[in-house]
């Protein structure tokens, strides 16, 4: 039998068996529906494990499976089910059935491991879309919450807005090739290129701007980033911990698939676009995080920034360093959420940055473990948030790479970008270990409940990952 | 003249797509604006059926694109409609600019969604 398939079938039939625990058991405290999410995402991975080693064809191209896309899967399934052990109690908490969400993030989980995959447009949109509808869900889950209501539907829109873009530049791509195999595309689009066949380039690259639009709206790249902090703040931090996480690295791992792939002969014009999206998140990311109090926000701004750095690695076409970037973002942000999931008192999460204060005196493990995420997220040598950056940045001015006009300015930019972003994460810090409960005028440290395991384990897990990549592995180049 | 040409199909879907993007950030009921995105989503399929149709007419690829698209419209019509059922459980309210409870913290409310 295809072993694509068989990969595909725990996912499935783990989506189905959720199904009947619904019906069968609908309470909100259960943990049955847990076991079975996280055992189908890892059987899924074991499945993927079991391919032929090589680059595979299945279903006559619609799915193409590379090594940079497997590795991107196995990423994804591996923070998806992270994210699945962090949600236990905390759906508890948010009066979230437990096994509706999970059917929903499962759903996510099979479109992220199908968007790594893709290997002909239809496949790609569908697994868009499948990343990307759950994905408003998730946001506006915790439905008796009118900021989470609003937050969702704030993400549908704009989010519907830009999957339409996207639907079109996958249309004029078609239009201009004839193609919808990426492969055949790419042979396509190089043939136009080297005869000048004029009114095919450009429809072509009409539609490579629309689909670069659509996926910078989607991910968040300055300036199309307004809608990401209300998002983020109105959506719950389970939530959060996917659409944060394993889903920018699917998507931003497919736009790397597809501009080095289907779109590698328009390089003239996808490299400098990365470009200008890096230098704008760059600087409108920090101007605006370093103004924020919320927590979420101001996250939401790192991720911009974040996203910044991620667009310079993709333009560099080097796999390696994206991967290593992905990775080591996707494990720092669920860290992230990890500890806010931990900080929270049974009422209320924390979001305001006076919340955190006095949180170094009183639980020492949880600040102490925030704080490496927080100076990876800065990018302190030793951490995998340096290694990352540092390897970006030697990629991107490789000197036999013909990168484009303001290249080394817009690298400078971005190393003085992450300069700044210092300054907001060093208020975190700051906040937790030196200032007093009394300076600031507001109530003590938050109440940490108990340390629940799975939050001891995703965040002892990040931080061991964090340092182990940034000491211990060495990039190709550094 | 025959009017039946790709260009024209083309601009006919390029008009599509603008008045519905018009809806999109112009429009201030909700359901006004997911009425929209399926007029942008049919524009998009009405290229894409179009340059089948014209230039690569041998080849059906396109029209699976196009019929996906239709159900993922539909998909995404009902996540929507159920959202704003939420939303007016809620607000009482379904205007755009009454939902903006979302903004910097000390900020005035915000343009709402």
């Amino acid at each position: 039998m295809n072993p694509y398939v068989i990969s595909q079938a725990p996912l499935v039939l783990g989506f189905a068996l959720l199904l009947i625990v619904a019906s069968f058991r609908p309470h909100q405290k259960e943990s049955l529906s847990g076991l079975i999410s996280i055992v189908a995402l890892g059987a899924t991975a074991v499945c993927m494990w079991f391919w032929p080693p090589d680059v595979t064809d299945y279903f006559g191209g619609a799915i193409h499976v590379t090594p940079v896309g497997r590795v991107l899967a196995y990423i994804c399934l591996a923070l998806t089910a992270g994210a699945m052990l962090l949600s236990d109690e905390y759906l508890n908490k948010i009066h979230v059935t437990a096994v509706d969400w999970r059917m929903v993030v499962l759903a996510v989980g099979m479109g992220m491991v199908n968007l790594c995959l893709a290997g002909d447009l239809p496949t790609l949109f569908i697994a868009y879309e499948l990343v990307s509808i759950p994905s408003y869900l998730l946001a506006g889950f915790s439905h008796r919450d009118p900021r989470s209501n609003e937050a969702g539907m704030k993400y549908l829109l704009l989010g519907a807005f830009s999957s339409v873009l996207f639907l079109l530049g996958l249309s004029f791509v078609y239009g201009a090739t004839g193609e919808t195999n990426l492969l055949a595309i790419h042979d396509k689009l190089a043939a136009a290129v080297s005869t000048g066949a004029a009114a095919d380039l450009v429809l072509a690259k009409v539609g490579l701007a629309l689909i670069l639009g659509a996926v910078f709206f989607k991910v968040g790249v300055a300036p199309f980033h307004t809608w990401l902090p209300d998002v983020y703040q109105g959506s719950n931090l389970a939530s959060l911990a996917v659409i944060a996480s394993p889903v920018k690295v699917a998507v931003f791992g497919m736009l790397g698939m597809l501009l080095w792939g289907a779109f590698e002969p328009l390089a003239d014009l996808w490299k400098p676009v990365l470009l200008c999206g890096a230098a704008i998140s760059a600087v409108m990311g920090n101007l605006q995080g370093i103004r924020q109090t919320s927590m979420k926000r101001l996250v939401a701004f790192s991720a911009v920034v974040n996203a910044g750095f991620i667009l310079l690695g993709i333009m560099a076409h080097s796999a390696t360093v994206v991967i290593f970037y992905l990775g080591s973002y996707g494990i720092m942000s669920l860290g992230t959420w990890a500890a806010f999931m931990a900080m929270g008192t049974p009422k209320a999460d924390v979001d305001e940055l006076s919340d955190l204060t006095g949180l170094g005196r009183n639980h020492k493990w949880l600040a102490l473990a925030m704080t490496i995420i927080l100076l990876s997220f800065a990018g302190i040598p030793l951490t995998s948030g340096f290694a990352a950056k540092f390897g970006v940045l030697l990629e991107a001015l490789r000197p036999d790479m013909d990168t484009p006009r303001h290249t080394v300015q817009v690298l400078l930019l971005s190393v003085v970008g992450g300069l700044i972003s210092f300054y907001f994460y060093f208020q975190i810090v700051r906040a937790m270990w030196i200032e007093k409960p009394e300076s600031r005028g507001s109530k003590a440290s938050p109440l940490v409940p108990e340390l629940r395991w799975n939050y001891v384990f995703v965040l002892a897990m990040s931080v061991v990952v964090i340092i182990s990549l940034g000491m211990f592995l060495r990039l190709p180049g550094l | 003249m025959n009017l039946f040409s790709l260009p024209n199909c083309l601009a006919l879907s390029l008009t599509l797509v603008l008045i519905g993007s018009y809806g999109v950030f112009r429009r201030r009921s909700l359901i006004m604006v997911l009425l929209s995105i399926e007029v942008m989503l049919n524009g998009v399929n009405l290229s894409m059926v179009s340059f089948n149709f014209f230039r690569w007419g041998t080849i059906e690829s396109s029209h699976y694109l196009y019929m996906l698209s239709i159900g993922v419209a539909a998909v995404e019509a009902a996540v929507g409609l159920s959202m704003i059922i939420v939303l007016f459980k809620n607000y009482t309210d379904i205007t755009r600019e009454r939902i903006s409870r979302l903004n910097e913290t000390g900020a005035p409310a915000g343009d709402g969604i």
